[in-house]
C-alpha cells in the first residue's frame, strides 16, 4: 500500500499552520498515544538494566541498540508536541521533524527493537519500551516507510483477509489435502469442517499453519475428532493473525481483528479457539475483548494451548510420548509468554507428548527473544542482524540444551529459529506444539 | 515500493529488494537459470527442476505456493533435500527461482 509521505516541511509558514491546526495526522498520532507513553518518559531514571536484558544490545551492545536511547528517538517528538514546553520552543524556534534522511534512519531504528518485552519484566519502574516502538512505528507507517513485506501483508489482509494472499480456492485446496493426510496417516475419516452453522467451537490458526505448514491443523483436527467437538472453520476468515499490530497502524490491528469476530459471531459458535500466533490471540483476548472495541462479544475466547492443556488435565487425550523420543526443548513466543502470560500451559502439552523435555535458558515470564519478534523474521532485508545480533544467543541457547527438536508457538519464531540453526550450523527440527500432539495422540 | 530493474535471461525483469520477480509472466527457464546463479546454483539437475516446476504450475493454479508437506509429498524429496538442493530455503529459494512474487506472512 503506497501511502503519502507525510514529513513537515521546512519553512515557517507551513510548519506553524499545520501545528495550529492539528490536522497533521503525524501530531494527531502522537497526541493521540497511550498515557503510558507520558509516564514512560517522566518516570525512566535511565539507569540502563534494560539494555543488559536487551537481546539486541547483547548481540551489539553500542548506543544505537540501546533501548533508552531508541526511545529517546520517540519521545523526543512526542515531548515536541504534547508538553508545555515542547510547544513553547517549537512555536519559537520551529524545527522540522526529521532532516535529510533521518527519517529513513528512524524506521531502520523502530525495526531494530523485537518488541519482545523483557526489558519490561527487569525494568526497576516497569517501562515497556515495546510500547513507545510502536508508537514509533506507527509513525514510521505514516511516513509510508513500513518495511514493504509488513505492508504488503497487511494489504493482503484488507483484499483477502490473509496475510498469504490466498484464494479461497487455495484454500479449499489446501483443506483437502490435509483431510487426504489424516486418511492417509489415521485411516479414518477426519473431517475439517467449514462454515457450520450453529457449531460450538470457531477454529482459528493463523493462515500460515492452513497454506504452509499443514502439521499444526492436523493436531488440532485430530484433538477435536478425539474428543468429539462440534467444531468449525470459517473458508473466508481462516487467519488469525495481526500485522497490523507490528506496523503500529491502529486502523489495520483493528480490522484485522474485527474480520474474524465477525465470522465466529455471523456462525454463531459459542467458543473461539485461537491457533499458535500470540499477536492475533493478544489483540483479540487483552485487547477487543477486554476493551469492548465491538462492544460485548456472544463468544467465549481461548487459546489452543489453554484448550488443549485443559483437554490433557482432565484425561480427555490419550497421548504416547514414545511417538517423540528425541529431545525436546520449548521456546517462548514473546507475545504467548510475556504478552498473555501462556508459559504453563505448552510446557504441559510438550510434557505429555514428549519422551524428553528439556528446559530452555531464560525461558518463561521474562523469555529471551529468537531475535525476530516484532515482525522482523518476515523482513529478508535484515536478516544479517536477526543472525548475528538479535538472534546471538538465542543460537548459544539451543545448543546449550543438546535437543533436537525446538517447539515453539509461533510462526514468526519458527522462521527465525529455523534460519538461526541453518546459519549457525546446528541440525535442528523446528517445530510446532500441536505438531508435537499430531505424533503423539492415540485416537480410539 | 521501489522495484530495481535487472537483466535475467536476456531480458530486463522489475525485482523487488529481496530479488523476486514482479513480472511472473516474463518467466522461463533462462530467468531461471539466472536466479538460481544468484543463489549460489551453478547447475540446475532434474530434481531442481522438478521442484521448480512443481511450485511453478501450483501457483499458477492457485496463485499461492504449495504447502511444504504437499511439496515434499508430490516430489518425493524431504525437507532436508529441498534445503540441499536450494540453500536458501523452499520459499526464499526454490520460490523465487520458480518466478513466483515475493511471499507474504509470517513464514
Amino acid at each position: 500500500m503506497e501511502r503519502e509521505k507525510k514529513y513537515i516541511p521546512s519553512g515557517l509558514a507551513g510548519t506553524y499552520m499545520r501545528r495550529i491546526a492539528e490536522s497533521d495526522p503525524f501530531v494527531r498520532e502522537i497526541q493521540d498515544e497511550p498515557s503510558a507513553l507520558r509516564l514512560y518518559m517522566d518516570t525512566c531514571t535511565k539507569c540502563g538494566v534494560c539494555a543488559q536484558e536487551c537481546p539486541v544490545y547483547y548481540g551489539q551492545p553500542d548506543k544505537r541498540m540501546h533501548p533508552v536511547e531508541r526511545s529517546r528517538q520517540v519521545l523526543r517528538l512526542y515531548k515536541k508536541y504534547t508538553t508545555f514546553w515542547g510547544r513553547f520552543w517549537n512555536a519559537i524556534f520551529p524545527k522540522p521533524d526529521f532532516e535529510d534522511n533521518d527519517a529513513e534512519l528512524f524506521a531502520e531504528r523502530m525495526y531494530e527493537c523485537l518488541t519482545c518485552r523483557r526489558c519490561a519484566a527487569f525494568c526497576p519502574v516497569g517501562i515497556d519500551h515495546s510500547v513507545i516502538s510502536r508508537v514509533g512505528r506507527s509513525l514510521v507507517d505514516l511516513m509510508g516507510l513500513t518495511p514493504p513485506s509488513l505492508a504488503q501483508g497487511t494489504h493482503n489482509s484488507f483484499e483477502t483477509g490473509n496475510l498469504e494472499g490466498a484464494s479461497v480456492e487455495a484454500f479449499l485446496d489446501a483443506i483437502q489435502f490435509i483431510e487426504e493426510e489424516l486418511k492417509e496417516e489415521t485411516g479414518r475419516d477426519i473431517a475439517i469442517p467449514l462454515d457450520r452453522e450453529g457449531a460450538e467451537i470457531f477454529f482459528l490458526p493463523p493462515s500460515g499453519d492452513v497454506l504452509v505448514y499443514a502439521e499444526n491443523l492436523m493436531g488440532m483436527a485430530k484433538i477435536f475428532h478425539a474428543i468429539g467437538a462440534d467444531w468449525t472453520m470459517s473458508s473466508r476468515a481462516f487467519d488469525g493473525s495481526n500485522f497490523g499490530f507490528t506496523t503500529g497502524n491502529n486502523f489495520s490491528m483493528k480490522y484485522e481483528n474485527k474480520h474474524y469476530i465477525d465470522a465466529c459471531e455471523k456462525l454463531g459458535c459459542k467458543l473461539m479457539v485461537m491457533g499458535e500466533c500470540g499477536h492475533a490471540y493478544r489483540v483479540m483476548k487483552f485487547m477487543a475483548s477486554e476493551g469492548r472495541w465491538w462492544g460485548a462479544l456472544p463468544f467465549d475466547i481461548t487459546s489452543g494451548f489453554e484448550y488443549t492443556a485443559q483437554l490433557i488435565r482432565t484425561g480427555k487425550l490419550k497421548l504416547d510420548p514414545d511417538k517423540n523420543l528425541d529431545p525436546v526443548t520449548y521456546h517462548d513466543a514473546c507475545q504467548f509468554a510475556a504478552g498473555c502470560g501462556i508459559v504453563e500451559e505448552p510446557r504441559e502439552i510438550l510434557k505429555a507428548a514428549c519422551a524428553d523435555y528439556r528446559e530452555m535458558p531464560d525461558g518463561g515470564y521474562t523469555q529471551w527473544c529468537c531475535g525476530g519478534g516484532g515482525g522482523l523474521s518476515a523482513l529478508r532485508s535484515v536478516r544479517a542482524f536477526r543472525m548475528e545480533v538479535s538472534g546471538k544467543k538465542k543460537a548459544e541457547q539451543m545448543r546449550e540444551t543438546d535437543a533436537k527438536i525446538v517447539s515453539t508457538s509461533c510462526l514468526q519464531c519458527r522462521t527465525q529459529l529455523k534460519e538461526i540453526a541453518r546459519h549457525h550450523k546446528m541440525p535442528l527440527q523446528i517445530t510446532g506444539v500441536h505438531e508435537m500432539i499430531n505424533n503423539a495422540i492415540v485416537l480410539e | 515500493m521501489a522495484y530495481e530493474i535487472v537483466t535475467l535471461g536476456g531480458k530486463e525483469i522489475e525485482v523487488d529488494e529481496d530479488g523476486f520477480i514482479q513480472q511472473p509472466a516474463l518467466w522461463d527457464e533462462d530467468v531461471a537459470r539466472d536466479l538460481a546463479r544468484q543463489d549460489g546454483i551453478e547447475e540446475m539437475t532434474s530434481d531442481h527442476w522438478q521442484v521448480v516446476y512443481y511450485i511453478r504450475n501450483y501457483w499458477l493454479k492457485f496463485e499461492i505456493a504449495p504447502l511444504i508437506r504437499r511439496l515434499c509429498k508430490e516430489t518425493e524429496k524431504d525437507i532436508d533435500t529441498i534445503y540441499d538442493l536450494f540453500s536458501a530455503g523452499p520459499a526464499d529459494g526454490a520460490c523465487k527461482i520458480a518466478g513466483l512474487p515475493t511471499p507474504t506472512g509470517c513464514t
